[in-house]
């Protein structure tokens, strides 16, 4: 056991459960939904490394590194989905205050959508598979 | 270096204390789903903290399970969500109940059956074979 390196340990640990209070400070004080997302995805990615990566140098043990690396590998394929997830719900049940957002591509994006299938749905059908045409 | 433990696992408790405050009142249900997804990180961070003070090996199983399906609950709850207005969101404050005004049921249409209270009232009581 070496024991500097379960100090640098302990300090990442530390830091991560520093990661988890500042989030749940900005979960309880912003305001609007997409706010809080930004605000929560600080433990999901941030915290599970640095919290891993302090219990793999407490541990010190090869076995229990290669699990945690599983661990962070996992967190990095799964949070991405949840907050995709997340954020088309909230945009498409209008959950939204429209002055939140600043730049919104997505709407942009749907009214070309929607042109493009009035000019070419109604005669060809809709599963043409016609690329969209380039933004304007 | 256990008290800094021991100090990260209160600062990690009163964290999910504030996010179940939020769990509470956040005003549509998307946003209690973004709650649960931080308490399921969380409460990852209480696991790895454990296995530090304790040195327990048999947990690992537990914190991979918890990374790779504390994922579902939220994205079910956001693609299953149905668009809810603004009454059925939570309990409503007396001005907002004022504000938004739930229309009253109003039966204005011409009754389906008029002879309905004859019918029942003619009816022996207890109905029949019982």
């Amino acid at each position: 056991m070496i024991e500097w390196l379960q100090v640098v340990g302990v300090a990442f640990i530390a830091l991560g459960a520093f990661l988890t209070l500042v989030t749940a400070i900005g979960m309880h004080r912003l305001h609007s939904l997409f706010a809080r997302m930004h605000a929560s995805t600080k433990p999901q990615v941030l915290g599970v490394i640095v919290m891993c990566a302090g219990l793999a140098c407490v541990m010190q043990k090869p076995r229990v590194s290669y699990t945690l690396l599983l661990v962070v590998i996992m967190q990095l394929v799964v949070a991405p989905i949840s907050a995709h997830m997340l954020g088309r719900a909230v945009y498409r049940l209008k959950q939204l205050d429209p002055d939140v957002i600043v730049l919104d591509e997505y709407a942009e994006d749907l009214a070309r959508a929607e042109r493009h299938l009035r000019e070419v749905g109604e005669t060809e059908g809709v599963a043409s598979g016609d690329p969209l045409p380039p933004p304007t | 270096m256990i008290y800094v433990l021991y100090a990260c696992l209160a600062a990690i408790l009163v964290a999910m204390g504030l996010v179940l405050v939020r769990l509470e009142r956040g005003p549509a249900n998307l946003d209690r789903a973004v709650a649960l997804d931080v308490i399921t990180s969380a409460s990852v961070g209480i696991l790895v903290i454990l296995m530090a003070l304790t040195g327990r090996i048999d947990l690992l199983p537990l914190l991979v399970v918890f990374t790779s399906v504390g994922f579902i609950s939220s994205t079910t709850i956001a693609r299953f969500s149905p668009a809810e207005s603004i009454t059925e969101r939570h309990i409503l404050t007396p001005e907002e109940a004022a504000r938004t005004e739930v229309p009253e049921f109003q039966d204005t249409d011409a009754p389906v059956h008029p002879d309905a209270d004859e019918i029942i009232g003619t009816q022996p009581a207890g109905g029949e074979g019982r």
